[in-house]
C-alpha cells in the first residue's frame, strides 16, 4: 500500500526530494525507499518539476534545445556543423535527467 | 457575452463560436468537466451531449472550450456542459490551465455550479491533486472514475465508496465509451446540487507556509485517500519491457549484454560491408584512375599527380568506407530508436559513478563514440566547471567513428577473419582508457569534486521506424562525406604539395622522389619516436601527423604516399600490401604487434583539430593544451606497452 514511513514527519514530496538528494537514481527505487506507490512517486515528481524544484533535461544528445543555430559548432544556416544529428528525428530517444535545482539545494525547500 | 434564449441552437460538432456562448437557457446549471489531459473528458462530453458541441476560443485566449447541452432524461433537468481544458493543477503553468483555473476560481456567471472531476483509475494520484485543490474551496465536486478496465489489467482496483469516504465527495465509476454509469452521474450531480456548498478543506497545522509545504500537504492527503481506496493485487504481471530491462540493465549482465551487442554491430559491419568496400576500391583504383589518367595525359605532371595520386587515391580510398559507415550508423540508429541505447547509457552511468566521476559525464562520453566534437559541446550539461573540464579531457579517449575507418582497414589487412573482434577490442580499449585516465585524474587533480544527484527517466521501448533510422543515418553519413569533401581534400592538397617539394637531391618541384620530399623529411624526423612501438617508418609517422587534422586523413595520406611510390616504381601494389611490408620491416617481423600498437596510439592521441578547437572553446587553451599533451603521452606509453607485450606472443 501507499503509507509513508511512520517515523518520518515529511510528506510525500519531501520524502521524494530527500531520496533524490540522497542519490537515488530511478523511480522504482524511490518508491521502495519511501514506501509510496509508484503512481504517487510519478505524480510527486511531476509536481516537483512544476514547482521548479526539479529540472528535466533530455540527454538524447548534447545539442542545445534551441537547435544548431544557438550552438558554437552550428553552421550559419542553423544546421549541424559537428557531425551530430542535432535536434531532429530520433533526438528524443535518450534518457531524461531530473536534477534538483539550485533553489532546492540552497536549502530553501530542503527536505 | 452572448446568451441564447429559448432552446439551444445545438450547432453541429464543428460549429465555431465564442467560447462563452451558452447552449442552454439562462439559469441552467453549468456543469464543468475537469481533469488531467487524456483521462477521457472529451469522450465523456461526447457521450453526454451526443457529440453536439460548440467549439470556440475563450475571449482573450487562444484556448478552445467545448460546450454542449446535456439532458439526462427527455423530461429531466438540462445542464450546460463545459469541457474544460486539461489541467493537472490550479497552479497554472500553461494557458490551458490558466483558463481552467480562472473559470473555476473567478466569480462570474460562467463559473460552474458543479465540477465533475474525471479521474483516471489507473493513475489515480495524478488525478487527485486537482481534487485536493478543489476541496480547498467551497466548490461542489463529483468524481467520475474512468479507465477502470485499464486499471484492472494492471492489478489495480479502486473502491468508489472508500474513495468517497476518504475525499468527502461523491465518487462513481463510469465508462464513457460503453455509455455505462452516465445515469448514476446525473443522479449524483442532481443530489449534490440539491445541497449547499460543502465546507472547504483546511490545511493541517504547519502546512500554510510556502508552495512546497502546501503541495506536500495535498500529497499527504491524496496519498491517504489512494491508500484507503486502492487495492493492488499482489501478483501484478510484469510487462515484457520490465523483463527486458531486468536483463539489459542488470548490474552484472547489463554491461555484458552491452558488449555483446556492440561486438555484433562491429562483426556485422565489417563482414557485410567488406564486399561493397572492395567493389568501390576496384572502381577507384581501376576505371576512375584510368579515365583520369587518360583525360590528364597531356596535363603537367604536377596536376596529374594531384588529381590521380592525391584526390583519387586519397579521397577515393576514404570514400570506399561509405558503405561501412552507412551500415554502422544504421545499426546504431536502430539501437537508439528502439530505446536500447538509453539503457546502455544508464549502464555506463553506473560505471562512471563507480569511478567517482560525475553522473552526467556518461552522456558526453556516449556521444563521443560518434564524434568527439559534439561530445565536447555536450559537457555543457554538467553543472560544475571542474566536472566539465574533467569530462572534456576524457572525451578524446572515446573512439569516434572516424577512427573506425583506420581500424577496419588495418584489421582486415592484418587479422582477416578476426577483423570484427579486433575492431571491437579497440572499443573495449577505449572504454578502459576512459576509466583508467578518469580514475587517475579523479585521484590526483580532481579529488574534491562533488557529485550531483539526479534521477534518470528512460524512453519506452518502441519498434524502430524506417523514417527516423534512415534520417539519422543520412545526417551522420553527410557529416562523414562533408569531412571527406572538405578537411580531407584540403589535407590531401597540402600533403601533395609537401610531397612535391624536394628538400634534398636537387630535383625540381614535382620531379623529386617522394623519399626526398619535405613530407618524407618531416615524417622521417618524427618517426624514430615510434621505434619502441614498432612503427618507426616515415610513411606511418607521416600518416599520424596528418591524422592531427582528421583521422580520416590517415588513410588518405597513406593512399597518397603509396600511390606516389607506386607511380615512381611503376608498380601496382594494393594499399594493404604496401602497409604490411612497411610494418614487417619496422618491427623486425612482429607486424601484428606493431599494428596493434599503432591502432592503440591512433585511439589515444589527439582526435582532430576540430576537437582541439572545441576543447579550447569549452574549457580554454590551457586545459586544451594540457589535454593534448596528456593524450600524446598516454598514446605513446600505451603503444610501446602493446608492442613490447605483443612481441612476446609472436
Amino acid at each position: 500500500m501507499t503509507s509513508s514511513p511512520a517515523s518520518s514527519d515529511a510528506g510525500p514530496l519531501r520524502q521524494v526530494l530527500g531520496c533524490l538528494g540522497g542519490g537515488v537514481r530511478d523511480r522504482r527505487e524511490v518508491a521502495v525507499r519511501t514506501g509510496l506507490a509508484p503512481d504517487v512517486v510519478d505524480s510527486a515528481i511531476e509536481t516537483l518539476t512544476r514547482l521548479g524544484l526539479l529540472t528535466a533535461t533530455p540527454l538524447g544528445s548534447g545539442c542545445p534545445d534551441q537547435g544548431c543555430g544557438s550552438c558554437g559548432s552550428g553552421r550559419a544556416d542553423a544546421t549541424a556543423g559537428c557531425g551530430a544529428p542535432g535536434p531532429g528525428p530520433g533526438a528524443n530517444r535518450g534518457p531524461v535527467a531530473l536534477t534538483l535545482t539550485s533553489r532546492h539545494r540552497s536549502g530553501r525547500a530542503g527536505a | 457575452m452572448t446568451q441564447l434564449a429559448g432552446r439551444p441552437q445545438a450547432p453541429g460538432p464543428s460549429c465555431h463560436a465564442d467560447g462563452t456562448t451558452r447552449v442552454a437557457p439562462a439559469g441552467t446549471p453549468i456543469v464543468a468537466l475537469a481533469g488531467t489531459p487524456n483521462v477521457g473528458k472529451s469522450t465523456l462530453f461526447n457521450a453526454l451531449t451526443g457529440a453536439r458541441r460548440t467549439m470556440g476560443n475563450w475571449p482573450g485566449t487562444t484556448v478552445e472550450v467545448g460546450r454542449g447541452l446535456w439532458r439526462p432524461e427527455p423530461s429531466g433537468t438540462a445542464y450546460d456542459l463545459v469541457d474544460l481544458p486539461g489541467a493537472y493543477s490550479l497552479d497554472a503553468t500553461s494557458p490551458d490551465e490558466e483558463l481552467t483555473r480562472d473559470l473555476i476560481v473567478t466569480p462570474s456567471d460562467q463559473r460552474p455550479d458543479i465540477v465533475v472531476l474525471v479521474a483516471d483509475a489507473a493513475h489515480l494520484s495524478r488525478s487527485l491533486y486537482l481534487l485536493a485543490e478543489l476541496r480547498e474551496r467551497e466548490q461542489r465536486v463529483v468524481v467520475a472514475l474512468t479507465m477502470t478496465d485499464v486499471a484492472a489489467r494492471r492489478g489495480i482496483t479502486v473502491d468508489p465508496r472508500r474513495l468517497s469516504a476518504a475525499t468527502g465527495v461523491p465518487v462513481l465509476a463510469l465508462d464513457p465509451r460503453a455509455r455505462t454509469g452516465l445515469a448514476t452521474l446525473a443522479h449524483a450531480i442532481a443530489d449534490v446540487l440539491a445541497h449547499p456548498h460543502p465546507a472547504a478543506r483546511t490545511f493541517g497545522p504547519g502546512h500554510a507556509g510556502d508552495s512546497l509545504d502546501q503541495a506536500d500537504e495535498r500529497f499527504a492527503w491524496l496519498d491517504a485517500a489512494v491508500d484507503a481506496a486502492v487495492d493492488r493485487h499482489a501478483q501484478v504481471r510484469r510487462t515484457w519491457s520490465d523483463r527486458v530491462d531486468a536483463l539489459v540493465m542488470h548490474r552484472v549482465l547489463g554491461p555484458v549484454v552491452f558488449l555483446a551487442v556492440m561486438w555484433l554491430v562491429f562483426q556485422v559491419t565489417t563482414t557485410v560491408a567488406a564486399p561493397l568496400q572492395d567493389v568501390l576500391d576496384r572502381l577507384f583504383s581501376g576505371p576512375v584512375t584510368e579515365v583520369a589518367n587518360s583525360v590528364l595525359a597531356q596535363a603537367p605532371t604536377l596536376v596529374r599527380g594531384l588529381v590521380v595520386d592525391g584526390l583519387i587515391a586519397g579521397v577515393g580510398m576514404l570514400l570506399t568506407f561509405v558503405p561501412l559507415m552507412a551500415l554502422m550508423f544504421l545499426l546504431l540508429a536502430l539501437l537508439e530508436d528502439s530505446g536500447y541505447m538509453a539503457r546502455a547509457a544508464v549502464v555506463a552511468d553506473r560505471t562512471m559513478r563507480a569511478m567517482g566521476l560525475p553522473g552526467r559525464a556518461f552522456l558526453p562520453l556516449i556521444v563521443g563514440f560518434g564524434c568527439n566534437v559534439p561530445a565536447i559541446a555536450a559537457t555543457r550539461v554538467l553543472s560544475g566547471a571542474r566536472q566539465r573540464v574533467l569530462t572534456a579531457l576524457l572525451v578524446p579517449f572515446t573512439s569516434c567513428s572516424a577512427r573506425l575507418t583506420v581500424y577496419v582497414m588495418l584489421a582486415t589487412t592484418f587479422f582477416q577473419d578476426w577483423a570484427g573482434t579486433v575492431v571491437f577490442g579497440m572499443y573495449l580499449l577505449s572504454i578502459l582508457l576512459v576509466i583508467v585516465v578518469g580514475f587517475g585524474l579523479r585521484r590526483t587533480l580532481w579529488r574534491t569534486m562533488g557529485s550531483e544527484p539526479l534521477l534518470l527517466d528512460l524512453p519506452a521501448y518502441q519498434r524502430p521506424t524506417v523514417r527516423v533510422m534512415s534520417a539519422v543515418t543520412w545526417v551522420r553519413l553527410q557529416g562523414f562525406l562533408r569531412t571527406a569533401g572538405g578537411v580531407v581534400v584540403a589535407t590531401v592538397c597540402i600533403v601533395w604539395l609537401l610531397q612535391a617539394v624536394p628538400v634534398r637531391g636537387g630535383a625540381a618541384i614535382g620531379e623529386a622522389r617522394i623519399e626526398d620530399s619535405a613530407y618524407a623529411a618531416v615524417s622521417g624526423a618524427v618517426a624514430p619516436v615510434f621505434g619502441p612501438a614498432g612503427f618507426a617508418q616515415w610513411q606511418t609517422a607521416g600518416a599520424l601527423v596528418t591524422g592531427f587534422v582528421a583521422k580520416e586523413a590517415v588513410i588518405s595520406s597513406w593512399a597518397q604516399t603509396y600511390a606516389v611510390s607506386d607511380a615512381e616504381q611503376g608498380a601496382g601494389t594494393p594499399l594493404g600490401e604496401a602497409i604490411r611490408t612497411d610494418f614487417v620491416a619496422s618491427s623486425d617481423g612482429h607486424a601484428g604487434a606493431a599494428v596493434l600498437a599503432f591502432m592503440a596510439f591512433l585511439l589515444a592521441y589527439t582526435p582532430c583539430v576540430a576537437t582541439l578547437a572545441a576543447q579550447r572553446r569549452e574549457i580554454g587553451w590551457r586545459w586544451a593544451l594540457f589535454g593534448m599533451g596528456m593524450q600524446l603521452a598516454v598514446a605513446w606509453v600505451l603503444a610501446v606497452v602493446v608492442f613490447q607485450i605483443g612481441k612476446l606472443f609472436g
